[in-house]
């Protein structure tokens, strides 16, 4: 952790220094918003809100972090139980919002067949995945954050790969 | 066939290309989502807990409620307020769990003199 964070985390634990918060929340939203954004097909509103729950348990809790990593990493952690608890709340997460198909199709048909492809693999390959590809990650932080060894991580990162490239082929084919 | 260097490039390409904006909105609506900064928000727990207990009790005493029904509108209403957020906290459900736990006594006790 660096001693800017330190200083911080100490700041919001010891005197519940909002300006403190506010700086973390600055320097830490948009890896978090953008992750949830590709966990959630893109869906903006909806990243948005789970990230904002991440902030919250993240405030709540901070006492508990013992900087035994990096803030960003535990916060990752946060962030993938929030993931999964919103999946339970909703049960069903398989389909691409319409609004969104809209969003990348203006993009790139590229990105759109590799955004509909993702919402096919399970939500642990989806999460696995775009740690492994998320800025600043390494595979030992993914396995902190998944709480899983880093040997697991290598062997499924590639599983979760190698399902990705069958799903986006039999895609490529389908469309021509 | 797409190779692996394919695929690792199309998912580099992907991952990166998600533009959050500053975040100027969202940091503001997180700072206004939590709880105030109250020294004595404890105090302010247990009062707004007794207060609520005080409000089933006058229900149950008017007759509307058995005192099991009172216990348990009693935990419903309290995990409903925790849930939502900081409206209600653990102090509160402390607070509750006493309340409730000397009313289980008292009425254990009175059956008892009373038999």
């Amino acid at each position: 952790m660096s001693s800017n964070d330190t200083e911080l985390v100490a700041l919001i634990i010891a005197q519940d220094d909002r300006e403190a918060f506010e700086s973390l929340l600055k320097k830490y939203q948009a890896p978090i918003r953008a992750f949830f954004r590709k966990m959630c097909g893109g869906d903006g509103e909806l990243s948005d809100d789970l990230a904002q729950e991440t902030f919250l348990k993240v405030y709540r809790h901070l006492s508990t972090f013992q900087g035994n990593s990096q803030l960003l990493t535990w916060i990752y952690s946060i962030a993938r139980n929030v993931f999964y608890e919103h999946l339970r709340r909703e049960e069903k997460f398989t389909e691409l919002p319409e609004s969104e198909e809209m969003s990348y199709t203006t993009r790139s048909e590229e990105k759109l067949d590799i955004a509909k492809c993702m919402l096919q693999l399970t939500p642990e390959e989806r999460l696995i995945l775009t740690m492994a590809y998320a800025q600043g990650l390494s595979q030992t932080e993914v396995s902190e954050v998944l709480e899983i060894p880093l040997g697991t991580v290598k062997t499924r990162t590639l599983q979760a790969k190698e399902k990705l490239r069958g799903l986006l082929q039999a895609y490529s084919e389908r469309s021509l | 066939m797409m190779d692996n260097n394919d695929l690792d490039q199309m998912m580099e390409s992907f991952l990166a290309d998600e533009h959050v904006d500053n975040g100027e909105a969202f940091v503001a609506n997180v700072l206004t989502t939590l709880p105030p900064v109250y020294k004595w928000w404890w105090v302010q727990d247990i009062v707004q807990a007794f207060g609520i207990f005080v409000a089933l009790l006058i229900v149950w005493k008017l007759k509307f409620l058995t005192p099991g029904a009172f216990l348990l509108l009693m935990s419903v209403v309290g995990e409903k307020l925790q849930a939502h957020n900081h409206l209600f906290s653990h102090n509160n459900l402390m607070t509750f769990g006493v309340l409730g736990a000397a009313i289980v006594i008292y009425y254990t006790y009175r059956a008892v003199v009373e038999s």
